[in-house]
């Protein structure tokens, strides 16, 4: 009996730092919680960095896929600004009333490419190549919930190709899923994002999706209005827009949309 | 740059040795309890027991979240507060003991159910109340039994992710541990930083088995509590 | 003195019983299944009854209309199990002192050796159970039972798995304890041989009921009713009514047999002219007669068996009628038979030893 409640004591003290509260509300220092899109985590790091060196604002941030940060939105959890990887679930969530009205704006935008393994010989310079009986299967996101998968499909729908290329296609959960199946040779060809394809140096862009389709690919950012700190959440978006901001945003490949 | 080993690895660290402490408890307990226990309702509480490890982690976690979030029953009393469990630290624990505990609690009620009745009901002809026959002759016994549930429990929550996702999120430093940390890192193609954090979950996994491993040797003659103690 | 007065149904065995236990052994006596372990269990606080009472030297440890049930702990009643439910965890010291209040440790240890002397097994006390025999471990378990002076003893069965030698030793040294601690003992047993020898008083079990408790003898020399006399050895069995009684010269007509028999028995007050009857003898008292006379049937030989001390016999009653008796005696080895398997002869039923009860 003695040594487990020593055990149990030790484990007290040692947990002790991390079970308080999580939203600090007496302290000096506010906390933003941000929720975003996981691809943007190597940029949004530095960004923060940055931010919270020039102000006293903490800035504490929740990645993962869009799908998840929607529906952990949708259940309450406690979030200042969303940054969707897609304009999808932030239609959603605006749709049900959990952003603060005209908070919303297009922070970054994206292309969808084709791209091959890097060795391959196939002679695939645009969309419509995938055609060939040289493709046998082509790799891309599930366009119900990968935003890249959602835009790939509008890309074939407009060039009236989707019913034919259906058969080939391998839809994958994930970013890395595709990069794998393209990497390893399995699919002859894969779409995705430009941002991610340049996680990979086994494989080559081989072709852009039309622009029409790019210009609509966006990733929103919004203030949550269950927010206690709307006006530090609004600093902090006009921050996102920035020249330091963007500045980083570029060095990882995205672009950041112009404000008219 | 080693923060980002270190940081996954601490708060894996508290999660992992938290929840172990906690399910050890809420194992056995409800493993003593359902072990004797001859009810109309057995099969439902036990079906209740089982249950997330039947499910996927993810519904596990969104049913967590759908609790806790501001609109569900529990979050809602928090809310009250001005604290939320969800994106924090405690909420890692919570996920990984939910998900740990199926395990911690059937294998010790294998262990207590094998345990001969009428030894029992010997000691408590000889004057013993429940709490020391517990102690002193049904958890020794059952032994074997505890440590094997004590092992599988702790690794269940050294690599749960699902449920950890949902309800305490990502956020570096924070809640993300280590089997989340591996994730968004090969998703986002850092390679070496998982292959760092995959050898260090492996040594963590091999050291707890070696050192279980060693103590229930020891155990199999010894008992962790003597009957004159009580 | 231990009172019980229960009754329980489980599914569709019901038990009701009443007995009592009184400074002596008390051997329960009766086939598996007749619910002698559900009594000891109730008594001993392990199962709970559905109505009646239990008392112990004038504590009641369960009583239904007052409510009154007491959990095993507040008992003080020890209980031997049959396969003896030593700790294996503990050594033989540790599992006879489970059961000691703790005084000192010196009280203690002193007590523990005192039973194990008394146990005849002073130098196991540092052993575990599955390092010493069944026997050894069946003197474990009484040592352990009687460590913490209970007020009454309850053993189930428990010298069954022994071999003979341990179990006459342990019958012995049973009897010498009771006598020693003067506390009620209560014995289960399937064994009649063993029970008799045990105990003054027996209580024979059927389907949940008691067909008959009383001193030993009475049980032997009169038993009540058909469990009881096939129970306790009782063979010869044969159905027939009483045709007159003239003190204690009972006549009984077995329609099968030719003449009435004749019993010489004084507890006949229950008896009546006309009444129908079993009667009965043990086969040890039947005998072999030249000539015939009162009581003598004649037989033929079906079956010589010689045994370590007996000879054993099957007879078969030669009669005109369709439903022929079957008859078995028990010879000493050394008398002679003077009959051969096939051959014909005489059986003598003594009529003291013939047992008459109802039908």
């Amino acid at each position: 009996m003695n040594l487990l409640v020593r055990l149990g004591l030790i484990l007290a003290v040692i947990c002790f730092p991390l079970t308080g509260p999580a939203a600090c509300s007496s302290s000096d220092a506010i906390t933003l919680n941000i929720s975003s899109a996981a691809s943007l985590t190597a940029a949004l790091d530095e960004i923060n960095h940055q931010y919270e060196l020039n102000g006293n604002v903490r800035v504490q941030v929740n990645y993962a896929s869009s799908g998840t940060l929607q529906t952990q939105i949708e259940q309450g959890a406690p979030v200042d600004v969303f940054i969707s990887a897609a304009a999808k679930q932030m239609d959603t969530l605006q749709n049900k009333g959990f952003l603060i009205n005209n908070s919303r704006r297009d922070l970054l935008n994206n292309r969808v490419v084709l791209i091959i393994p890097d060795g391959s010989s196939l002679a695939v310079d645009e969309f419509g190549d995938l055609l060939d009986s040289a493709v046998s299967k082509i790799a891309m996101g599930d366009p119900n919930f990968v935003p890249a998968g959602t835009y790939a499909r509008a890309a074939f729908e407009l060039l009236g190709i989707y019913e034919q290329i259906q058969p080939k296609l391998i839809l994958g959960s994930d970013v890395r899923q595709v990069l794998n199946y393209v990497e390893n040779g399995n699919v002859e060809a894969g779409l995705l994002y430009a941002t991610d394809a340049a996680l990979s140096r086994h494989v080559r862009v081989a072709a852009a999706a039309p622009d029409e389709i790019n210009a609509q690919i966006v990733y929103p950012v919004a203030v949550i209005n269950t927010t206690k700190h709307a006006g530090p959440a609004g600093e902090y978006i006009d921050f996102l827009f920035g020249p330091e901001a963007r500045t980083i945003f570029e060095k990882y490949g995205f672009n950041v949309i112009d404000q008219v | 740059m080693t923060e980002s080993y270190l940081s996954p690895l601490w708060i894996s660290l508290q999660t992992v040795l938290t929840t172990t402490f906690i399910t050890f408890f809420l194992g056995i307990a409800a493993a003593r309890w359902m072990a004797r226990y001859s009810g109309r309702y057995r099969n439902l509480i036990d079906g209740l027991f089982i249950l997330p490890i039947v499910l996927p982690p993810t519904v596990v976690g969104f049913g967590l979240l759908v609790l806790f979030g501001k609109n569900g029953p529990l979050g809602a009393l928090l809310s009250l507060f001005d604290t939320s469990i969800v994106f924090s630290w405690p909420a890692t624990v919570i996920a990984a003991v939910i998900m740990s505990f199926p395990l911690m609690y059937m294998t010790s009620r294998g262990g207590f159910e094998q345990v001969d009745i009428n030894i029992e009901n010997a000691a408590r002809t000889l004057g013993a109340s429940e709490w020391k026959i517990f102690w002193t002759v049904t958890m020794p016994l059952a032994w074997p039994a505890i440590v094997s549930a004590t092992i599988l429990a702790f690794a269940r929550s050294l690599g749960e992710f699902g449920a950890t996702l949902m309800l305490a999120g990502n956020i570096p430093g924070k809640t993300t541990t280590i089997p989340v940390a591996i994730y968004f890192n090969i998703q986002s193609g850092n390679m070496d930083q998982a292959m760092v954090l995959v050898v260090i979950v492996l040594a963590i996994s091999f050291a707890s088995l070696a050192a279980l491993a060693y103590w229930k040797g020891k155990a199999r003659r010894t008992v962790p509590i003597t009957p004159e103690a009580l | 003195m231990l009172e019980v007065n229960i009754k329980k149904a489980i599914g569709s065995f019901s038990l009701d019983v009443n007995f009592s236990v009184d400074r002596e052994i008390l051997s329960i006596l009766g086939p598996s299944g007749s619910g002698k372990t559900m009594t000891l269990l109730c008594i001993a606080g392990l199962m709970r009854p559905d109505t009646g009472f239990i008392s112990l030297n004038g504590r009641l440890l369960y009583d239904s209309q007052k409510n009154i049930c007491l959990s095993a702990q507040q008992r003080n009643i020890g209980f031997v199990f049959q396969n003896y439910a030593l700790f294996p965890h503990l050594t033989v010291k540790e599992n006879i002192a489970y059961g000691i209040r703790n005084y000192s440790r010196e009280m203690n240890n002193g007590r523990v050796q005192e039973l194990l002397e008394l146990m005849h097994i002073p130098d196991l006390g540092n052993r575990y159970p599955k390092e010493i025999s069944s026997g050894q471990q069946q003197r474990v378990a009484l040592a352990r039972a009687i460590a913490p002076s209970p007020d009454a003893l309850l053993l189930d069965e428990p010298f069954s798995a022994l071999d003979t030698p341990q179990r006459e030793r342990l019958e012995y040294e049973l009897i010498g304890l009771q006598e020693m601690y003067k506390k009620d003992f209560l014995f289960v047993t399937h064994d009649l041989a063993q029970g008799y020898k045990l105990s003054t008083r027996l209580a024979v079990f059927d389907s949940g009921c008691v067909a008959q408790c009383g001193c030993k003898n009475s049980i032997v020399t009169e038993p009540t009713n058909r469990t009881v006399a096939k129970l306790t050895g009782i063979k010869n069995l044969m159905e027939g009514h009483i045709v007159s009684i003239n003190g204690r010269d009972i006549r009984v007509l077995v329609p099968e047999l030719e003449k009435p028999l004749k019993i010489l028995n004084s507890n006949h007050n229950h008896l009546a002219v006309g009444q129908p009857v079993f009667i009965g003898i043990r086969p040890e008292y039947v005998q072999l007669v030249d000539q015939e006379g009162e009581n003598t049937i004649c037989c033929n030989t079906l079956q010589l068996v010689d045994g370590v001390t007996s000879i054993h016999g099957r007879f078969n009653a030669t009669s005109d009628v369709e439903k022929k008796y079957n008859f078995e005696l028990d010879l000493l080895r050394f008398l002679s038979t003077g009959t051969a398997e096939g051959c014909s002869c005489l059986l003598y039923f003594p009529p003291e030893r013939l047992v008459i009860f109802n039908r």
